[in-house]
């Protein structure tokens, strides 16, 4: 990948998370307890899930 | 939060608080975007506050409602909930200017973005940090209205070491 496509995939990434911050506060919020939820299903895999890609 | 939203102008009304102010990350989102954090951080002031700093009454009021204790904090909805007694000028100013927001039409306090970042800068972790530049990048408060505020609260050294290390060349 050369240096042109990789500048234009991070604003791309950029532009992509301005778009983020503009949703309304109770949706990040809601998306906040989402996000809460998967981070306690990581903490609770097996042992032999969580070495996956280690 | 609709839920904690609603706890709280309850208890405001009931007098079992003085004033609060939704603080921390679940603030910092009003402005950047949604970050996973374990827990909604409240500055509460606290009727007759001479002596001890008691929340019993929090508690008391919120188990009446059905809102139980979880380790330090008390559940409400999704959310576990940290009363936070406003600990220093600088909290303190935070709770008494803070902005009138809402989440789903309900009327919620919460600090101005300002203060987010100069409590963050007080407090100095690394995520204290990110979160300084996350309120940057996002437009919601600038290097000006940061180092004004540090400086009348203390921080008149931390604003130009911060700005040194993460901002400048």
């Amino acid at each position: 990948m050369d240096e042109a496509a990789v500048r234009e995939m991070l604003e791309r990434q950029a532009e992509w998370q301005r778009r983020r911050c503009q949703l309304s506060w109770a949706d990040k919020l809601r998306q906040c307890v989402a996000m809460r939820a998967s981070l306690r299903g990581f903490a609770k895999a097996p042992p032999a899930a969580k070495r996956q890609g280690g | 939060m609709k839920a904690l939203a609603q706890l709280l102008n309850e208890m405001l009304g009931a007098g079992v608080i003085a004033d609060y102010a939704i603080f921390g990350a679940v603030a910092q989102m009003r402005y950047t975007q949604a970050m996973a954090t374990l827990d909604a951080d409240v500055l509460v002031g606290l009727p007759g506050t001479g002596g001890l700093v008691l929340l019993t009454p929090i508690y008391e009021f919120c188990a009446a409602r059905g809102w139980r204790p979880e380790g330090e904090a008390i559940r409400v909805g999704d959310w576990p909930v940290q009363f936070v007694p406003v600990f220093s000028p600088l909290t303190a100013a935070a709770m008494r200017e803070a902005e009138a927001g809402a989440v789903d039409g309900v009327p919620l306090r919460v600090v101005r973005a300002d203060y987010l970042a100069v409590i963050a800068l007080s407090v100095g972790r690394a995520k204290d940090q990110a979160r300084i530049l996350a309120l940057l990048e996002s437009q919601a408060v600038t290097p000006d209205q940061i180092a004004a505020l540090a400086a009348r609260h203390g921080l008149q050294d931390a604003w130009p070491r911060f700005r040194r290390r993460f901002l400048d060349g």
